[in-house]
C-alpha cells in the first residue's frame, strides 16, 4: 500500500521526477562510461602484453630475468617441453634462445634483445606472424633471416633484403656477430618492445654463440581469461614434478608485477570516481527532496492528523525516494548498458594519440568493458544514496506536530 | 532596493540555499582540485623527464631525429653555440654526445646508449650526480653506469666494462672503463640500458673529432619554449631546431590524454550538479508563483522580477564560488607546497609510465578564472528555463494559486 501511494506521490509532480531521474541517468551513463573505458584500456594494456611479451607462463632457470647471462640455460628442458605438450589446457608452447646485443646497418645502431626462435612454435605463441606489415615471417629457408620491427627498421633505413649485422658476447666474453638479412617487418601496439626486440632463428643464433640450449619456453593457454588464475596455476602444479629446483615458473604477473597491479589499481580509481558522482547526486537528491517535503508539510500533517504514525510517514518518505532511486539507477544502468554495447561494436578510435598509447602498448580502437558487477555496484550505490539523502528531509517532518504541520503556510 | 530584497529572500530558506550553495562549491572544489593537479604534474613532469632525457629544445643535425647515428653530428664549439647564448630568453645550453654501443661485462652483453656529457654542466642542469647511489660522480676516463644496466651485466664499483661499436664515419670504437659510479632513475627501465662519461671520453671513443648529437637548450620559462624554438630556427637554417613535443611524442600524448580524460570527468561533475541546479531553480520558480503574481499584481514590472530571480541565482552562484574557494585555495596553496607524494602500487605504477610519484599542484588565476566563469555559466543555462515561465506567468491564475501557463 505505502509503495504504491509512494509511487503515485512521485507522479504528482512530473518535472521534479523528471529531473532527478535525468540527473541519475545523466551521472550513471557518464560514469559507466568513464569507468568502461579505463577498464577496456587497462584490459587491452594487460592482454597485449600478454599476447606478445609475457604470454601467459614462462619457464626459465631461476635468476634469469635479473642476471641474463648467456650460459644460464634452462636444466634439462625436454620432460618439460614433452609435459606441456601433452597438457590439455596448453594450446602452444615457444622454446627461445636469447641474448643482448646490438644491430647496426650502415646508417645506425640499436641495442636490442635477440630472440632466437622456433619459426613454427613462436608463431604458435605470439601473434608476431600475421602481424608483419611487410615481408615474411621467418622459415627454414635462406640463410640468416632476421625480423626487425617497423620502428628499428625506419632508425636503421632498412627495407625488406636490407643487410644487418648483428652483434653480442658470446659464452667467452668474446665479441661475435654475423650479417642477416631482413626478411619482415613486425609491429606491435607497445612503441617500447618495437624499439627493442627482433627475432631470428634460434639455430642461427646458438651457431653464433656457440651454445646449444633454450634460455625461456613460453606458454601460451587455450583459456584466455587473465583474471582467472585456475589454469595458469593448475599448468604450473603438472610443471613442477618434471622441472628442477634450478629453473622456475612464473605466470605473467610475476614476470610484470606492474600489469597485476594495474588490475587493483584500476578498481580503487574506479570506486573513486563513483564516490565523486554519488556525493554530487546526493547533494542534489537532498535538496529537491527538502524541497518536495517542505512544500508537502500540510500534507503529511494531515497524514499524522488522520491517524497515520510518524513511523509509517517517515516510510513514506524514504520509499518515495528509493523508487526513485532505483527506477533512476536501472533507467541509467539500462542506458549505459545500450550505450556499451554499441561501443562495444564500434570501438573508440583514438588515432590522434596513436604514439602516446603506443608508449603503454595499447591499440587505438580501444573497446570499452564493464563486467556485470560493475553495472551492479553503481546501481546499488544510487539506490542507496538516494535512500540515504531522504534521510535528512524525512527527519525534519517527524520533529513536527501533526498540529503544526497542518497550519503550515508557504 | 533589488538587491536587499533578492538577499532578504535568500534567507527565507536558508537550508536551501546553503545546500545549492555547496553543491555548487563542491563542483568547483573537486574540479579545482583534479585541474590543479593535473597542471602541476604535466609541468612537473615535463621538466623532469625533459631535464633527464630530451631537454626542452634541442639543436640537432636534420637527420639525427630518424637515425639517431653516430654519424649525423653537429659542431660541439663555443663559436657555433654563441648565437644561441646571447638570446635573452635562453638560460643555458647543454652538449650530448649520444651513442649506441656494445656493453659488455664478464658474462654478459648489452647494447646500450652512451650519453656523452660535461660533467658540471649537466650535473647543474639535471642533478644527475645526487642520482649516484653508489661510487663517485663522472670523473674522467670512469664511466657512470645506470642502476639496471649494472645488475645485468653483473658489475659493481671497481669493475672494468667495455664498450665497443661503431663511431664516426665508420671508424671502429672500443674502449675499456673502469665503473666509477652507479646511478638509478626513478624510472625503471630508464636506466637499464644506459651509460654515461664525460664528453672528452665519448669524442675520444667515438672520435667525433670535437662533433655532438645535440645542444640542449633550457628557455628561461615553459612558456618562452616556443618564441626561442622560432627564433633559433632561424639562427641555425642547416640544423633542426626540435622543442620537446616533437623529441617526445608520446610524453606530449599522453597529457593531452590525461587532460581530456580528466576534462571528461569534470563536463559530467558539471553536468550532475547542473541538474540539480536546474531542479532547485524551477522549484524555487515554481513554489513562488503565487508571491509573483502578488508583486506583480502591486505593482511591480515582468522585468524587475526577472531581475530579482537572476539577482538571487547570481548570489546563490557567489555564495558557492566564495564556498569553494575558501576550501580550493588554502589545500591547492599547501599542496603547491608539499606535493602528495605516493606510494606502494600506485606509485610503481607512475614509475612504470615513466612518470614520477609525486602529485605536485600548480596555483594559476587562469584555472581559477575558468572553473568560476564554467559554474557561472552552468548558473545561467539553469535559469533560462524559470525565467521563461516567469514571462510566460498568468497574473490570474496564479494570483488564485492555479497553473500559471499552458
Amino acid at each position: 500500500m505505502l509503495i504504491k501511494l509512494a509511487w503515485r506521490n512521485l507522479w504528482r509532480n512530473p518535472l521534479r521526477t523528471g529531473i532527478l531521474l535525468a540527473t541519475m541517468v545523466f551521472g550513471l551513463t557518464g560514469v559507466i562510461t568513464l569507468m568502461g573505458f579505463l577498464t577496456g584500456m587497462y584490459a587491452n594494456m594487460i592482454d597485449n602484453a600478454i599476447a606478445w611479451q609475457t604470454s601467459h607462463l614462462q619457464v626459465q632457470r631461476a635468476g634469469y630475468r635479473d642476471n641474463p647471462e648467456l650460459d644460464r640455460i634452462i636444466v634439462s628442458p625436454t620432460p618439460i617441453l614433452a609435459a606441456l605438450e601433452r597438457h590439455p589446457r596448453v594450446a602452444a608452447v615457444s622454446p627461445r634462445f636469447l641474448t643482448q646485443g646490438m644491430v647496426a646497418s650502415a646508417r645506425s645502431t640499436r641495442g636490442v634483445l635477440i630472440r632466437g626462435v622456433d619459426p613454427v612454435a613462436e608463431a604458435l605463441v605470439t601473434p608476431v606472424a600475421s602481424h608483419l606489415i611487410e615481408g615474411q615471417w621467418l622459415d627454414e629457408h635462406g640463410r640468416n633471416p632476421v625480423v626487425v620491427s617497423h620502428r628499428t627498421a625506419e632508425r636503421l633505413k632498412l627495407r625488406l633484403g636490407s643487410k644487418v649485422v648483428i652483434t653480442f658476447s658470446d659464452h667467452s666474453g668474446e665479441v661475435t656477430g654475423a650479417a642477416f638479412r631482413v626478411r619482415g617487418l613486425f609491429q606491435t601496439p607497445s612503441s617500447q618492445f618495437d624499439d627493442s626486440n627482433l627475432y631470428v632463428r634460434h639455430g642461427d643464433l646458438q651457431a653464433l654463440a656457440g651454445l646449444e640450449g633454450v634460455h625461456e619456453i613460453a606458454v601460451r593457454l587455450t583459456e584466455s581469461n587473465f583474471r582467472d588464475s585456475q589454469d595458469l596455476d593448475a599448468v604450473r602444479r603438472s610443471l613442477e614434478p618434471v622441472s628442477t629446483a634450478e629453473n622456475r615458473i612464473d605466470a605473467w604477473g610475476e614476470i610484470q608485477p606492474m600489469l597485476a597491479s594495474i588490475l587493483s589499481q584500476s578498481g580503487v580509481s574506479n570506486g573513486i570516481i563513483l564516490g565523486v558522482y554519488v556525493t554530487a547526486m546526493g547533494l542534489g537528491i537532498i535538496n529537491i527532496m527538502l524541497m518536495s517535503v517542505f512544500e508537502r508539510t500540510r500534507e503529511f500533517g494531515m497524514l499524522m492528523a488522520i491517524g497515520m504514525p510518524k513511523g509509517q510517514v517517515f516510510v513514506l518518505i524514504l520509499l518515495e525516494t528509493t523508487l526513485l532511486g532505483c527506477a533512476g539507477g536501472l533507467l541509467g544502468v539500462v542506458l549505459s548498458a545500450l550505450l556499451m554495447k554499441v561501443l562495444a561494436h564500434t570501438g573508440i578510435n583514438l588515432q590522434m594519440m596513436a604514439e602516446g598509447l603506443a608508449a603503454f602498448g595499447v591499440d587505438t580502437l580501444l573497446y570499452p568493458r564493464v563486467e556485470l558487477t560493475e553495472y551492479l555496484m553503481v546501481f546499488v550505490t544510487v539506490a542507496a544514496t538516494a535512500m540515504i539523502a531522504a534521510l535528512y528531509p524525512a527527519r525534519q517532518i517527524l520533529r513536527k506536530q501533526p498540529v503544526d504541520a497542518m497550519s503550515e503556510k508557504h | 532596493m533589488l538587491l536587499s530584497l533578492a538577499w532578504r529572500n535568500l534567507w527565507r530558506q536558508k537550508r536551501r540555499t546553503l545546500l545549492t550553495a555547496s553543491a555548487l562549491a563542491l563542483a568547483l572544489l573537486l574540479s579545482l582540485l583534479t585541474r590543479s593537479l593535473q597542471e602541476g604534474t604535466y609541468d612537473s613532469n615535463i621538466d623532469n623527464a625533459a631535464r633527464l632525457s630530451t631537454g626542452l629544445i634541442q639543436i640537432q643535425h636534420p637527420e639525427f631525429r630518424q637515425s639517431h647515428s653516430i654519424d649525423h653530428l653537429i659542431p660541439g664549439s663555443a663559436p657555433f653555440i654563441a648565437p644561441a647564448l646571447s638570446l635573452t630568453q635562453v638560460s643555458m645550453a647543454l652538449p650530448r654526445l649520444e651513442a649506441c654501443a656494445l656493453a659488455a661485462g664478464e658474462h654478459s652483453s648489452k647494447g646500450i646508449v652512451v650519453m656523452g656529457v660535461p660533467p658540471e654542466q649537466e650535473n647543474h642542469y639535471s642533478g644527475l650526480a645526487a642520482r649516484v647511489i653508489e661510487g663517485d660522480y663522472l670523473k674522467p676516463g670512469q664511466i657512470l653506469v645506470g642502476e639496471g644496466l649494472a645488475r645485468h651485466l653483473g658489475l659493481s664499483v671497481g669493475d672494468e666494462m667495455a664498450l665497443y661499436g661503431q663511431g664516426y664515419r665508420g671508424q671502429t670504437a672500443a674502449g675499456l672503463y673502469a665503473v666509477g659510479g652507479i646511478v638509478r632513475f626513478a624510472m625503471p627501465g630508464f636506466d637499464s640500458a644506459l651509460a654515461y662519461l664525460p664528453i672528452e671520453s665519448a669524442q675520444h671513443l667515438f672520435g667525433t673529432d670535437g662533433q655532438i648529437s645535440s645542444w640542449l637548450i633550457q628557455p628561461t620559462g615553459l612558456e618562452a619554449l616556443s618564441p626561442v624554438t622560432t627564433t633559433l630556427g632561424e639562427l641555425y637554417p642547416e640544423q633542426r631546431v626540435l622543442d620537446w613535443e616533437t623529441l617526445a611524442p608520446e610524453m606530449s600524448q599522453q597529457i593531452q590524454m590525461d587532460r581530456a580524460g580528466g576534462q571528461f570527468m569534470i563536463f559530467l561533475l558539471y553536468g550532475v550538479v547542473g541538474f540539480g541546479l536546474f531542479a532547485t531553480l524551477m522549484m524555487m520558480t515554481l513554489e513562488r508563483r503565487r508571491e509573483f503574481a502578488v508583486m506583480m499584481a502591486t505593482g511591480m514590472t515582468r522585468l524587475k522580477l526577472v531581475k530579482l530571480v537572476m539577482t538571487e541565482s547570481l548570489f546563490i552562484g557567489a555564495l558557492g564560488i566564495v564556498m569553494g574557494l575558501a576550501v580550493a585555495l588554502p589545500l591547492i596553496a599547501w599542496f603547491t607546497r608539499h606535493p602528495i607524494r605516493l606510494s606502494g602500487d600506485a606509485a610503481r605504477m607512475m614509475l612504470e609510465l615513466g612518470w614520477e610519484p609525486v602529485m605536485p599542484m600548480v596555483l594559476s588565476v587562469q584555472l581559477v578564472a575558468d572553473q568560476i566563469a564554467i559554474v557561472m555559466a552552468l548558473l545561467l543555462i539553469c535559469l533560462v528555463y524559470p525565467i521563461i515561465r516567469i514571462v510566460r506567468l498568468k497574473l490570474v491564475n496564479a494570483l488564485k494559486g492555479g497553473d500559471d501557463a499552458d
